[in-house]
């Protein structure tokens, strides 16, 4: 057992023949912001999926607030007990739901509802400006507004760990000045610490905190 | 002067060749809907009575449908029971069956008959419409929506969340079942036959075929056709307003781990089917050598005898259903893709109009339907194309050509359309482009399309009772050989149809999987 929020220990992940992971070892403190930059291909979103508890690897082991995660390449720990959320690359927002509704989903699924879920809701989106956009489903939000969204939906569950992937990628510059915006007060507001990963450098340097680079050997260095 | 390039040519060419068809057997209903007098017998308590009693009977049926058919697609779709693809493959073939094989094979189970016995069995009987629907829609939902869902609330939320991705589907379906339903003549005549009478609007307009009152006939199934193209509009609608568009990055979600629950999902997943489809099939099987008083020898051999007396007796009806059949199929393969390729880029409310328009031979019960082209085709000088199977052919082929043209439609929805727009940049002509971007990549589906129109022809009743060259097919001996008797020769009879009717659809899932092997 270590102090750390997240530790990861001798991480090894294949698919077929080709190892994306290999001796990933990581240390993650309460607030703490780390930046994974690395080429597409490389493994950095398999390896927020681990740590998600979304999926096995070979071997490893990770610990999350004090809690054994995964042992032995086998996840222990259910992904919804683990206090962290993970915006996807691609969102994973869900398409029959208004704004609102993702935000009040993820509260009951933790068990918050009625007055108190409610409340908790509205007070994020006007916290994040959203308010406009409730009423709104994915397929009417603009490529910027689907990313807020998200974050919002992270941002509800109150998560100790927030795991990003790639979360700007799509965006052209402007919306993503607008997005690390939006991420910072979302940082403000959870005190969360953060893993980001991305292959762009630029979006890396503008999260500050410790950066770590995946190689070709599927190595974090 | 036309052009071999602009689409609108050929498929307004393709309309009109698929009106023709249709304008015969719908023509006579629309003109009584515009004469006004489509509603005079509604007026009577008697038939007002009949016809609601019809519609609550269909929506009964459509429900259990629906319950039924969505947890059949989800635990086949999106869970790792045991024999899932099996499941998945066997599901949809009870749609190709008559339903009256399945109401002889619950019947003969329970013994059930009568109105609940009727609802039961189209509620068995469509089941697979919200099944196949909803299967699609959650073999289209994307991997993260899913995963976000687990990750927040476990097996629970993602479970509530491939409800709402199937809701639009299953609504779709259910509406589908009831239309099915609604316009059936067979069962609810066999089961009133069988116990407790009772009458459905079907048999209404059947009853002035009995008359020979035929133009009466067309105008008493006019509000039938009114409130299915009513229903399906609503239906469409109501899918419309639930949907979502799915964004993802083209990973389909996994199927959900089942841990502890793995044995009595499968358990629920193969009850389901055995009511949908195994137990009354094996049943059929049982009742092939099945005793009478005078009978002798094993059950295998009274088996053996039956079938051979079905092939024998048989053989030549059912060869006179394939042919027209294949004809029917054949018109369909040329027009469906033009009329699928109109319906695809729409969206919204002409979306809706024209699906609805296009499905109206489909709508239209059997009876009324085969009633509109009597009135049409029975007149003094045209008795050979009357009595002849020129007429079957056509009316068949306008029947069914809604079932190939929806199914065109759902597959060229996935062709970006980038690729037919750069076919249409380099000047490709229109049959050209058609061929080169939607029908060469998908020929399974194209073919498919033909062999539904195949089976649906070969297993028509309402319609094939009425019209005197359908009067000599498979499905007529059968309904008729099932009203005379009960014995081993109506069970071989139906599994020689269930046969035949099963064998596009397993030719094309051999096909596939060899194609998916060798890509």
């Amino acid at each position: 057992m270590t102090d750390a929020l997240l530790s990861v220990r001798a991480l090894r992940c294949r698919f077929g023949e080709r190892t994306v992971l290999d001796g990933v070892q990581l240390e993650l403190a309460v607030g703490q912001r780390l930046c994974i930059a690395g080429r597409s291909g490389r493994g950095k979103s398999t390896l927020l999926r681990l740590i998600a508890g979304l999926q096995d690897a070979e071997a490893g082991e990770i610990e999350i607030n004090g809690r054994s995660a995964m042992h032995a390449g086998k996840q222990q720990l259910a992904p919804w007990d683990r206090q962290l959320q993970l915006v996807f690359q691609d969102l994973g927002l869900w398409p029959t739901r208004t704004v609102q509704q993702h935000l009040l989903d993820a509260l009951r699924a933790q068990g918050v509802r009625g007055a108190e879920a409610k409340q908790r809701t509205a007070e994020v989106l006007a916290a994040l400006d959203l308010e406009d956009l409730s009423a709104r489903r994915p397929g009417r939000l603009s490529g910027g507004e689907a990313r807020r969204v998200a974050l919002a939906r992270a941002l509800v569950c109150q998560p100790k760990l927030l795991l990003l992937d790639e979360p700007f990628s799509s965006l052209d510059a402007e919306s993503r000045d607008d997005g690390f915006r939006f991420l910072e007060s979302v940082l403000e507001l959870s005190q969360a610490a953060v893993i980001l990963v991305t292959h762009d450098l630029e979006e890396a340097a503008r999260l500050g905190g410790t950066h770590l680079q995946l190689d070709a050997e599927g190595h974090l260095v | 002067m036309l052009s071999l390039r602009r689409p609108g040519n050929w498929q307004g060419l393709a309309a009109l060749l698929g009106l023709a068809l249709v304008l015969g057997p719908l023509g006579p209903l629309l003109w009584a809907v515009l004469q006004g007098g489509a509603f005079t017998e509604l007026g009577e308590a008697r038939v007002a009575l009949v016809f609601w009693r019809s519609v609550w009977m269909a929506a009964l049926s459509a429900c259990l449908s629906v319950l039924v058919g969505v947890p059949l697609a989800i635990l086949s779709q999106r869970t790792k029971i045991y024999g899932a693809e099996v499941v998945a493959l066997l599901t949809p073939l009870t749609l190709l069956l008559p339903p009256l094989l399945i109401a002889q094979g619950w019947n003969g189970l329970t013994g059930w008959d009568g109105l609940w016995a009727s609802v039961f069995t189209l509620g068995m009987c469509f089941a697979p419409l919200p099944a196949l629907l909803a299967a699609r829609a959650l073999a289209q939902q994307s991997a993260t929506s899913h995963e976000s869902a687990w990750m927040l609330g476990g097996r629970r939320m993602a479970l509530r969340e491939m409800l709402r991705v199937a809701r639009p589907a299953a609504i779709l379906g259910g509406t589908l079942a009831f239309l099915f339903s609604v316009t059936d003549f067979a069962v609810p005549d066999y089961m009133a036959a069988l116990g407790e009478t009772f009458g459905v609007y079907p048999g209404h307009v059947y009853n002035h075929f009995r008359d020979t009152d035929y133009w009466a006939g067309a105008r008493a199934a006019a509000p039938l056709v009114l409130l299915c193209a009513a229903v399906l509009y609503l239906g469409l609608w109501a899918r419309d307003r639930w949907a979502g568009e799915q964004v993802g990055q083209g990973r389909s979600a996994e199927t959900m781990p089942l841990a502890g629950w793995q044995w009595p999902a499968t358990l629920l997943a193969w009850s389901l089917l055995g009511c949908v489809l195994l137990l009354p099939l094996a049943r059929i099987v049982y009742e092939l050598g099945v005793a009478g008083p005078e009978a002798a020898g094993s059950w295998g051999s009274r088996a053996g005898e039956s079938v051979q007396a079905a092939v024998e007796r048989g053989r030549e009806d059912i060869g006179r259903s394939l042919r027209t059949g294949v004809f029917a199929g054949l018109i369909a393969l040329v027009l469906a893709p033009f009329l699928a390729h109109a319906l695809v880029r729409r969206t919204g409310r002409s979306a809706r109009l024209l699906t609805t328009l296009v499905a109206l031979p489909l709508l239209a019960p059997g009876v009324g339907y085969g009633m509109g082209a009597i009135a049409f085709a029975n007149r003094p000088g045209w008795t050979e194309f009357y009595q002849g199977n020129l007429l079957v052919v056509m009316v068949f082929a306008g029947r069914f050509l809604p079932i190939a043209v929806f199914l065109l439609a759902e597959r060229f929805r996935s062709v970006p359309r980038s690729r037919d727009e750069s076919a249409a940049i380099s000047g490709l002509i229109y049959p050209r482009r058609l061929w080169q971007v939607y029908l060469a990549p998908q020929r399974a589906a194209w073919l498919l399309a033909g062999g539904l129109v195949i089976v649906f022809a070969v297993r028509e009743l309402d319609l094939a009772i009425l019209l005197p060259g359908a009067n000599q097919s498979a499905a007529v001996r059968y309904f008729n050989a099932l009203h005379f008797a009960r014995d081993g020769f109506v069970a071989a009879l139906g599994l020689l149809i269930a046969v035949i009717l099963f064998l596009p659809i397993m030719l094309h899932a051999a096909w596939s999987s060899l194609r998916r092997r060798n890509d």
